[in-house]
Order: C-alpha cells, then sequence, then structure tokens
C-alpha cells in the first residue's frame, strides 16, 4: 500500500491471487483486472487515514456468544439425495480427476 | 371480488381465507401476470406452475376441510433464486450453478409455506447477489416495470419486479449492501431489511455472511410487518440468529419521534429529485409529529470502501466451495483435480463475481490482511459507532435509499466503482447490522420519465418495529405507493 | 531434575554421524491430531461411524452445500475443555473460530473450520520419566476433511462421512531430542485423552493421527531447516520416520553441497519403503487466508464451564502409577500394565475397594482376564466388552482364600461367570467346584499315584521335597482340581515317610 506498484506488479499480483482463488484467467483479462483492480483500490485508499490502533475490530454482528447445540443426532440425508447434483458419481462416491494424496 | 394484482398479502390471505377466492385462483392469476409480463421484464429465472397448483390444491383443501389457516393463505410469493427450496433451482443466476436444486429447504421459506404461503418460482439477480442493476446475471438483467430501458435495481432486481409488477403481491430478496431496499425504491414499492439476525440464514446461499439478511419486497408496509415477523426467531441452524420472535409495534405513528436527518446523505452527487421528494418527506414526518433533528455520520465516506473489503473477503471464502465436485457444473481443464478447479470457476463465474473473489482473496492474503481487511474491520466498528452515537439524539435516521432513481440498463457495466458507489447510503447500515426500510416517497423526472424514489428509514440495532411504524405512518399519510407502473397485471384474470 | 542428570543426558542425546563421528542435535515437535469422541460431528448432527457405507453419514451442512451453516457441538467443546485441563493447559476465556482456506476434494466448503490466532487454549505439557518436560504451544479445535480414495481406478473417489467431525490438534515446543522421546510423549499424551474419555486415540482406525517437525544443529548453534513430515500412522512409523530424517539431514549438511541441504517442506513417510519423500515445497507454502468465521460467534468458556469438567477429570495414569507403587505395593510393571487403560484401571481399583487384595487383583486381571479378550468362547474385543463386575472378581478371590475352592477352580468359576453372567455362589454348587476336605479319599487318590513311582519316593525320602511335585498333579487331576492342595501335599509327604 505504501510505495507506487507498477503495471507489471499489478498484473503479476493479479496472477497470485488468481491462482489462489483457483480462478484461471488469461493474460488480456489480467491487465484489465490489474488496471481495475488498481482504480478500486485507489478508491479505498482513504481507509489508511484513518487512525485505528485503540479501535476493536467488529468481528461478531448478533452481539451473542459460546452459541452452541446439543450432542444429539439427527437424521443423515440419503446418499442418493446429496449425490443428486454431483458431475460426476462413481456409485456413493463423487468422483474427481485422478490426484496424489495431500491438499494440493 | 377485487382483481388479484390489487390485493396486498393480508387482504388476498382473508379473501381466500374467507372463501371470496381459492387459492387455486390466486396461482391461476399470478400465472397469468407471469404470462403477459415476465418475458418483457424477465422477472423469473424459473416458475414451477405444477408445483404451486399443487400446494394451491391441499391448501383449497385444508380451507374446506375447515382446517386452521395461516396467515398468508393462499399467497403466492416469488423468491429470489439464491433460497434454497427443495424442487425449485436455486442457481443465484450463475451458470456454475446452473440446474442446482437444493437438498434441503431454508427456514424462513419453510416458515412462510407453512402459513400458506406459495413459493412459485425463483427471481433474477445479480449473479450471487453482487450488483446493482442486475446486470451481473448470466440470464439477462430485469427490467424495471416503470421503464423498460431501465433497471430494477439489484441485487433483488427479479423480486422488486415481481411486486412492483403485480405479479404477486410479496417477494423475498436478500440484503448485503442494500440489495432489496435500493431495487425497492428504485421499483416504487416497499423493502424492509431487519437487523442483522433477526432472520435465519439458514438455506440463503452467502455472499457476505456478516451482512447478508432475507428481507421482503411488499405493497404496503403491513405486507412488510407480517412476513418479517414470520420469519423471525431463533433457528437451531443458524448460530448468528438473535432470540427475537415477536415484531412489536410500538406506535401506529411518528408523534413525538425524533427523526435525525444525516448530513453525509445529502450531500452533492444526489440527484435533484430524490432530493427533492426526501425533503418533502421529512417535511411530512414533521407535520405527522415527528421532531427533526440534525445528525452526523462521519465515518460514511468510508462505507463503501470497508463494505467492499469486507463483502469481498467473505464472498471469496463463501464462493470456494463451488469448485465442480459436489454440485454445479464441472469443466475439466487440464485433467488434474486443481486445474479442474480453476477450469469449473473462470468457465462458472462471471466478471464481477471472479472481480471481487480476486479482490477479496487479495485484502486477505498474507501481506495484505492487516493493511486493507484487518483495519476495514475497525473502520466497521467505528462506522457502528457513528450510528450509535447519533441515536443518543434520535429514534430513526432518515435519508434517501438510492442517490438516483433508476438509471438506463448499460449506462454503469463499464466501471465497477460507479457501480459500487450506488450503494453508498446503504451500504452504512448494512456494515452496521441496523434494519432499514425503503418507502416510496414520490416520483422524479428523468428525461421525461416518470421514475419511483425511495425513503430510507433506519432504525437503532433491533428497533425493527420502530422503523415499521414509522413506514406505516408515512404510508397512511402519503398516496405513491398505490400508484402503479406502466407494466403492472392490470385486469386479467381476477 | 537435577543438575548432574541433565549433563548426563545432553552428552548421550543426539546423532553421531557415522561417517565424521560429529554429534548432531535433534530438534523435534510434534502436531498430534485426535478425534474426539462425540456423538455428533462438530457443526451437524450427523452421527459418524468408522466404516460407514459412503457418504451415508453426511448433510447439507457437513458438505458444504449452499446456503447450510455450521452451528457448534457443545460436547466437542466439554472434551475439547477437560484434555487442555489434563495437559495442564491454561483455557482461554475467550476463543473464536476461523476459516483456514485451501482446495482439495475432500474440503466441502473450500475451507477449514479452525482456530488461528485465539485458540481455545496454550500452554500445559507432558512430563517424561527422565524429567524432562515437553511443552505445548497449544491445542485448538477444529474439523476434519473428509476422505479421498486414490486406489480405486484411474479417477479420485470423495468420501464425505468424516468431514467436520471435531478434532483437537495439539502442537509442542521443539522440546523433543530423539524418536524414543517422541514415542513416549505420544504414548503418554494418548494415555491421558484416553483417560479423560475425549478420544480412542487409535491409529489404525485415524482418531489418532501425528506429524512430526524436525530439524538437525550443531550443539550451540540456532536452527536450522524445519522439515514436517505427515502420514505418520503407527508410533513405529514416527520413530522410524525420525531416524530416516535425522539421518537424511544429517548426511546432506555433511555432503557440504549446499544444493543437496534440507529445505523447508513437507514430506510423506513411505512405510513400504521407509522413506520420507518430498510432497509439497515451500514454494508452494499455502496462504490460508485465515479469518474470524462470521457463521461462528465467539466463544466464551466461564469458570463454571471449566470447573464442571475438571471435577469430571479422572486420576490420571501417572498419579495412579505411583499410587500403586507406593501404597498397594505393587511393582512398577504390574503399575504400568494396569493403568495402560482407564477401564482396566477403574476396574482393578473397583476389586479393590471391595476388599480384594492388591497384588491378586492385579494378577487375575492380568493373567485371567487380559486373555478373555479376543477368545473365541468369550466375545470380548476389548477388555472393556467382558461381561464381568468388579464384584465378581472378588467374590472368587474370597472364595479361593475362604478355601471354598481351589485357585484351578477359581479360574474356572471366573469363565463361567463371564460366559453365563451369573454370580459366582451359584455357579460354585452347580458347577461342584467346592474344595474335597475329605481326607480319606484324599488319601485314595495319593495311594494310586503313588503306585509304581517307586524313583520319586525313594528321591523323596533321601531329601528332594520337591520330587513331590511330580506326583501333586495327577493327584489334582484324579480329584477335578478340587482338592485341598495342602492336604494333599500333607497326605502324600505321611505316605511317603509311612513306606
Ligand atoms: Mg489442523
Ligand atoms: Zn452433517
Amino acid at each position: 500500500m505504501n510505495s507506487e506498484p507498477t503495471a507489471a506488479d499489478q498484473v503479476a499480483l493479479v496472477h497470485t491471487i488468481a491462482r489462489l482463488a483457483r480462478l484461471e484467467i488469461g493474460s488480456d483479462e489480467a491487465t484489465a483486472l490489474a488496471g481495475q483492480f488498481t482504480s478500486i483500490l485507489q478508491q479505498f485508499r482513504g481507509l489508511a487515514s484513518l487512525d485505528v490502533t485503540e479501535v476493536e475490530p467488529l468481528v461478531s454482528m448478533s452481539g451473542a456468544e459460546s452459541v452452541t447445540r446439543a450432542d444429539v443426532p439427527e437424521p443423515s440425508f440419503a446418499p442418493d439425495l446429496m449425490l443428486a447434483a454431483a458431475p460426476e458419481r462413481d456409485g456413493d462416491f463423487y468422483r474427481v480427476p485422478k490426484t496424489v494424496g495431500g491438499e494440493e | 371480488m377485487s382483481a388479484y394484482s390489487e390485493l396486498d398479502a393480508v387482504a388476498l390471505a382473508a379473501e381466500t381465507s374467507a372463501g371470496k377466492r381459492s387459492a387455486q385462483d390466486n396461482v391461476a392469476a399470478c400465472f397469468a401476470a407471469v404470462g403477459q409480463l415476465d418475458r418483457e421484464l424477465n422477472v423469473f429465472l424459473n416458475t414451477d406452475r405444477l408445483r404451486a397448483e399443487a400446494a394451491a390444491i391441499e391448501l383449497d383443501r385444508r380451507a374446506a376441510a375447515g382446517e386452521e389457516l395461516g396467515a398468508l393463505h393462499g399467497v403466492p410469493i416469488a423468491l429470489k433464486a439464491n433460497m434454497c427450496t427443495v424442487g425449485f433451482e436455486s442457481n443465484c443466476a450463475s451458470r456454475i450453478l446452473a440446474g442446482y436444486k437444493a437438498p434441503y429447504t431454508a427456514t424462513f421459506v419453510e416458515r412462510l409455506v407453512a402459513a400458506g404461503a406459495i413459493p412459485v418460482g425463483m427471481t433474477n439477480m445479480d449473479e450471487f447477489a453482487m450488483g446493482s442493476s442486475s446486470e451481473n446475471s448470466a440470464f439477462g438483467p430485469t427490467r424495471n416495470p416503470w421503464d423498460k430501458a431501465r433497471t430494477s435495481g439489484g441485487s433483488s432486481a427479479g423480486s422488486a419486479a415481481a411486486v412492483a409488477a403485480g405479479i404477486t403481491p410479496i417477494a423475498l430478496g436478500s440484503d448485503t449492501g442494500g440489495s432489496v431496499r435500493q431495487p425497492a425504491a428504485l421499483c416504487g414499492i416497499f423493502g424492509f431489511k431487519p437487523t442483522y439476525g433477526r432472520i435465519s440464514r439458514y438455506g440463503l446461499i452467502a455472499f457476505g455472511s456478516s451482512l447478508d439478511q432475507v428481507s421482503p419486497f411488499a405493497r404496503s408496509v403491513r405486507d412488510l410487518e407480517l412476513v418479517t415477523r414470520l420469519m423471525s426467531g431463533t433457528d437451531v441452524n443458524d448460530s448468528t440468529c438473535l432470540d427475537e420472535p415477536e415484531l412489536q409495534l410500538e406506535h401506529g405513528d411518528v408523534q413525538g419521534l425524533r427523526i435525525g436527518v444525516p448530513k453525509e446523505y445529502f450531500a452533492d452527487g444526489l440527484e435533484a429529485g430524490v432530493r427533492a421528494r426526501c425533503e418533502e418527506a421529512i417535511a411530512t414526518l414533521e407535520r405527522l409529529g415527528a421532531t427533526i433533528v440534525p445528525v452526523t455520520l462521519p465515518h460514511s465516506q468510508h462505507a463503501i470502501a470497508v463494505y467492499y473489503v469486507v463483502a469481498t473477503a467473505e464472498a471469496s471464502s463463501n464462493l470456494a466451495r463451488f469448485e465442480g465436485v459436489r454440485f454445479g457444473a464441472r469443466v475439466e481443464g487440464d485433467g488434474s483435480l486443481q486445474g479442474m478447479f480453476a477450469a469449473t470457476r473462470e468457465a462458472g463465474f462471471g466478471p464481477e463475481v471472479k472481480r471481487r473473489i480476486l479482490l477479496g482473496t487479495y485484502v486477505l492474503s498474507a501481506g495484505y490482511y492487516d493493511a486493507w481487511y484487518g483495519r476495514a474491520l475497525k473502520v466497521r466498528t467505528l462506522l457502528r459507532r457513528d450510528f450509535e452515537t447519533a441515536f443518543e439524539s434520535c429514534d430513526l435516521i432518515v435519508g434517501p435509499t438510492s442517490p438516483e432513481p433508476a438509471f438506463e440498463l448499460g449506462s454503469k457495466t463499464d466501471d465497477p466503482v460507479a457501480m459500487y458507489l450506488s450503494d453508498v447510503l446503504t451500504v452504512p447500515v448494512s456494515l452496521a447490522g441496523l434494519p432499514a426500510a425503503s418507502v416510496p416517497c414520490g416520483f422524479t423526472d428523468v428525461g421525461g420519465v416518470r421514475l419511483p424514489v425511495g425513503l430510507q428509514i433506519i432504525g437503532p440495532h433491533r428497533a425493527d418495529a420502530r422503523v415499521l411504524c414509522a413506514a406505516r405512518a408515512f404510508e397512511a399519510a402519503t398516496t405513491h405507493a398505490r400508484e402503479r407502473a406502466p407494466a403492472f397485471a392490470h385486469g386479467g384474470a381476477a | 531434575m537435577s543438575s548432574t542428570g541433565d549433563t548426563l543426558r545432553l552428552r548421550e542425546s543426539g546423532y553421531v554421524s557415522k561417517r565424521t563421528g560429529t554429534r548432531w542435535m535433534v530438534v523435534i515437535g510434534l502436531e498430534v491430531h485426535c478425534q474426539l469422541k462425540t456423538r455428533t460431528k462438530l457443526f451437524c448432527g450427523c452421527e459418524y461411524r468408522f466404516g460407514a457405507e459412503p457418504n451415508s453419514i453426511t448433510c447439507p451442512k457437513c458438505t458444504g452445500q449452499p446456503g447450510a451453516l455450521p452451528v457448534l457441538n457443545r460436547e466437542a467443546l466439554a472434551l475439547a475443555v477437560r484434555t487442555a485441563l489434563a495437559l495442564g493447559c491454561e483455557v482461554k476465556e475467550k476463543s473464536k473460530f476461523d476459516r483456514k482456506h485451501y482446495f482439495y476434494c475432500d474440503l466441502p466448503k473450500g475451507y477449514q473450520i479452525s482456530q488461528y490466532d485465539q485458540p481455545y487454549c496454550t500452554g500445559g505439557g507432558i512430563r517424561l520419566a527422565h524429567g524432562k518436560f515437553v511443552r505445548l504451544t497449544r491445542i485448538h479445535m477444529e474439523e476434519d476433511a473428509g476422505k479421498a480414495i486414490h486406489d480405486r481406478g484411474d479417477k479420485t473417489l470423495v468420501d464425505l462421512n468424516r468431514a467436520s467431525v471435531p478434532l483437537i490438534e495439539s502442537v509442542t515446543e521443539a522440546d523433543i531430542e530423539s524418536a524414543a522421546e517422541a514415542t513416549e510423549y505420544l504414548a503418554s499424551f494418548k494415555e491421558i485423552v484416553q483417560y479423560c474419555g475425549a478420544s480412542d486415540c487409535d491409529m489404525e482406525k485415524g482418531t489418532l493421527r501425528c506429524d512430526v517437525n524436525i530439524s538437525v544443529r550443531l550443539a550451540g548453534e540456532p536452527l536450522r531447516t524445519k522439515v514436517e513430515i505427515k502420514n505418520l500412522n503407527s508410533f513405529r512409523f514416527v520413530a522410524a520416520a525420525i531416524e530416516y530424517e535425522t539421518a537424511r539431514q544429517v548426511e546432506a549438511y555433511e555432503s557440504g553441497d549446499p544444493a543437496q541441504f534440507p529445505v523447508q517442506e513437507t514430506r510423506l513417510w513411505d512405510p513400504n519403503l521407509g522413506v520420507t519423500r518430498t510432497m509439497r515445497s515451500k514454494e508452494s507454502a499455502h496462504d490460508y487466508r485465515y479469518f474470524a468465521d462470521p457463521d461462528l460467534p465467539p466463544i466464551r468458556i466461564d469458570r463454571a464451564f471449566i470447573e464442571r469438567e475438571r471435577s469430571s477429570l479422572p486420576e490420571l495414569p501417572a498419579s495412579r502409577r505411583e499410587r500403586y507403587e507406593s501404597a498397594m505395593g505393587l511393582s512398577a510393571k504390574d503399575a504400568r500394565v494396569l493403568t495402560a487403560e482407564r477401564v482396566v484401571a477403574d476396574f482393578f481399583e473397583a476389586c479393590v475397594r471391595l476388599g480384594g487384595k492388591a497384588k491378586d487383583c492385579s494378577n487375575w486381571i492380568q493373567n485371567e482376564l487380559f486373555c478373555m479378550v479376543g477368545d473365541a468362547e468369550i466375545n470380548a474385543a476389548t477388555f472393556d466388552e467382558i461381561q464381568i463386575r468388579p464384584h465378581d472378581l472378588v467374590s472368587v478371590l474370597e472364595l479361593i482364600e475362604k478355601g471354598v475352592i481351589q485357585g484351578n477352580a477359581g479360574r474356572t468359576l471366573l469363565r463361567a461367570i463371564v460366559k453365563t453372567g451369573r454370580n459366582a455362589k451359584s455357579l460354585v454348587t452347580e458347577l461342584g467346584l467346592e474344595q474335597v476336605q475329605d481326607t480319606l479319599q484324599i488319601e485314595t487318590w495319593c495311594r494310586e499315584a503313588l503306585v509304581g513311582k517307586d524313583k520319586i519316593i525313594a528321591d523323596v525320602k533321601s531329601g528332594k521335597p520337591n520330587a513331590l511335585n511330580a506326583l501333586f498333579g495327577p493327584v489334582m487331576k484324579a480329584s477335578g482340581g478340587k482338592a485341598n492342595a495342602q492336604v494333599v501335599r500333607e497326605t502324600l509327604q505321611r505316605l511317603i515317610e509311612e513306606m
């Protein structure tokens, strides 16, 4: 937010963020988005001018705390119902492209 | 027997319960209106006439059998396409959810159906509720019943148009940053966003979880009250839901109320007719016995920034579940799992949704969190404090709902920032989680077109009833809400 | 812990390079995930069962269907707090749930609900036998992911039954210095958590999972690059992986080639090859984009809640072992065996409270009851499933002590109790297990046994009383195990002397 990023920086940033968000974007799209990004963030710069050191972040909207439920079973849904919208299934499994273990 | 489209939900339910008309008559009239107007206005993404008729037959049977009837007995209702309802396609106007039918029904829909309401279809919206004009729908925009060249607002455009066009007396939208109040204003009807947490969000497909609130549209304030009351109350399926089941109306008027007018809501950039109508409305309220007091909301200028940081951050997270494994359309991509995710999301989301996912991912990502998301949450506290301070000197706050009336379709699509600014008067309320209604307060002439203007009435936290009381007093004292749009389901089936 | 002891240990710890003879220090931290023993999942009412049909225990909430919201299971919170108290952690009055984002096919929402910067507890730890205290950094609650199955055909299959099952993740400081310390820590951790009733901690069923963070350094040096090892589903693998990885890292550093130095990465343990291999390098490290979950209000754990959980804490195994040795006079080995599982320790203590002698109870539990687990006739897969009350064992022991039955008959009786569920007294009569005290009858059996045993008789007479034992068995056998052993011994002695 401090030093001015170059247009190339912005495009690279858009690509990095897009990868994180699992959005495949082409280079034209990235350039366009980088421009929009810059102008949107420009508009939002006023936020940086406020002194918020003593301010608590607003995290809970309802003001409630420790909302819990009892450990009492409820009926699960039938596999057919849950899998009805799946793009691909194999028996009662969801099916996805082959992947090795672990996240990513 | 009055014409279907002339009645509000309370009157329609009363006539239906009294046997003056049947639920099946209402469904027939509703679908006649759909046939007459849906093609030109693009109100619905999908309707289910057979399902509605089946529900009506069952309601008529209950009436015939002398069973107890609900407060919305036989009243057709339109639902926004981000509301899960078994049997209907809840696609959020997105290609990524095309064909998606939820395996469960939202709590608020269940409560209305239990009261006798008949869902007839899912209305058009900005994709995933992201937008202010419905131009971000993957299925084309909804047109304004007052002028088909113009927007119905957004994101709950279809639901607003359904009510403004007389297709259904009531409809549900969701309001995240103004998505019910703004289209209500632009379509000349009532819209009410309750206090955050009054209505369970279970079954509302999330956009910004700390902001989203199910909100009704209606052509009368008593309908807003009724629908809100029926949907209210704790829900075991929503941890953020307030324990406020009853909506107790305080008084039927504004006599003795102190009404605050924030100078920030009447800044430059307000369309002249909007300013004039709102000032007249304030004068009307004063005439009705309210005391007008100036108030200030000094951090309002930061509301748009805070809103777009918080809402997009939450949206980037909420929309991570759309990756082509359990539901929705899938695009295989390069054959790998992660490639499938990326290809599916790329093909499935429209440009504005992608823009917001990127923005939200950015403000949460390592190195940027503190400067953007962390800071926005703190400024959000300041915005809420602004209201708390203002409400020390007044009971309600009023101002315009939207800085301008319905704009022409296509006029802002190239400029996301300009589009974001159209929410400037509604987002502060959303960020603070407060209740607010938009009520019709007259018309403005734009290039020879007569367009409705909305007055926003904002209450303190949990003072939903006070907001609705003032709205009712204003409704009773004026005739604006009785005016009908050019595209209105007059005549035809009774 | 004495300073000499400390120095001694330090001198002995570490890893000595085979090539250079250099002693390297090993620095280990553990991350342990335990599945909490609730009936339902952390954020929905689905009732999880291990091994159920795929996707048969799911609902809109645990599969991340659009519009569904999480609601926290109170019992999960209670079990988590109880565990924290047992491990000496500080339970925080305020905590919250955060969303941790990454994309994988077994993670339904695209984020895991976990705890990031405000976990529900911090601190605590476990003291190892030689006195070292392994500190816990924190424990937090989180939901589990589903399961991706990779070994069926050309696609990956996904089962979401396990999605949103409650876990606690505990993280230690890097206080552990060897595979032996790591396994001791884990065994002790598992024991404590099981005692709390918070988790079964069954690595085979995946209710206990462990990741290892490991680096090596030379004495006096700062820390070097840390490597994480995942996929360790037995204590044996933990030890083997630590040993393998220590050697690998030392070898890499000693090669002198910086290109070969360990990099910060996640490695997987391959149990078939006994090696670790790269899973994900730092370049593809995650940016989890944590933020407070707006669907879940913050958690406040008040004093009353903590005290309620504290009062439900059982006496922990270390303290019990201490007591069994000092107050009951059991050997260290017996104390360890009896406390390894809380059901056993609880059963043992109940027997002692009912008047059983500690040593007898201990012997009978270990020699008799333990053998019944897995016995085809008994039908008990675990100690818990053996159909016996502490009262039953004490009754059997009393009958033996009073001389009503023989030790062997006691064993028969105990099995009969377990199989029939009836009480000791009625079974003794019905099975005719009372000891035979009739000296005449015993004398007859003894005379029969002595026939043709001249060699034994001669041995006994020549002052080898142990030779008598060879006759003892046949007499007892003839009596069906019911003859009073003392009477038999005396009778045999007398008859031989008379010969
Ligand atoms: Mg974890
Ligand atoms: Zn579930």
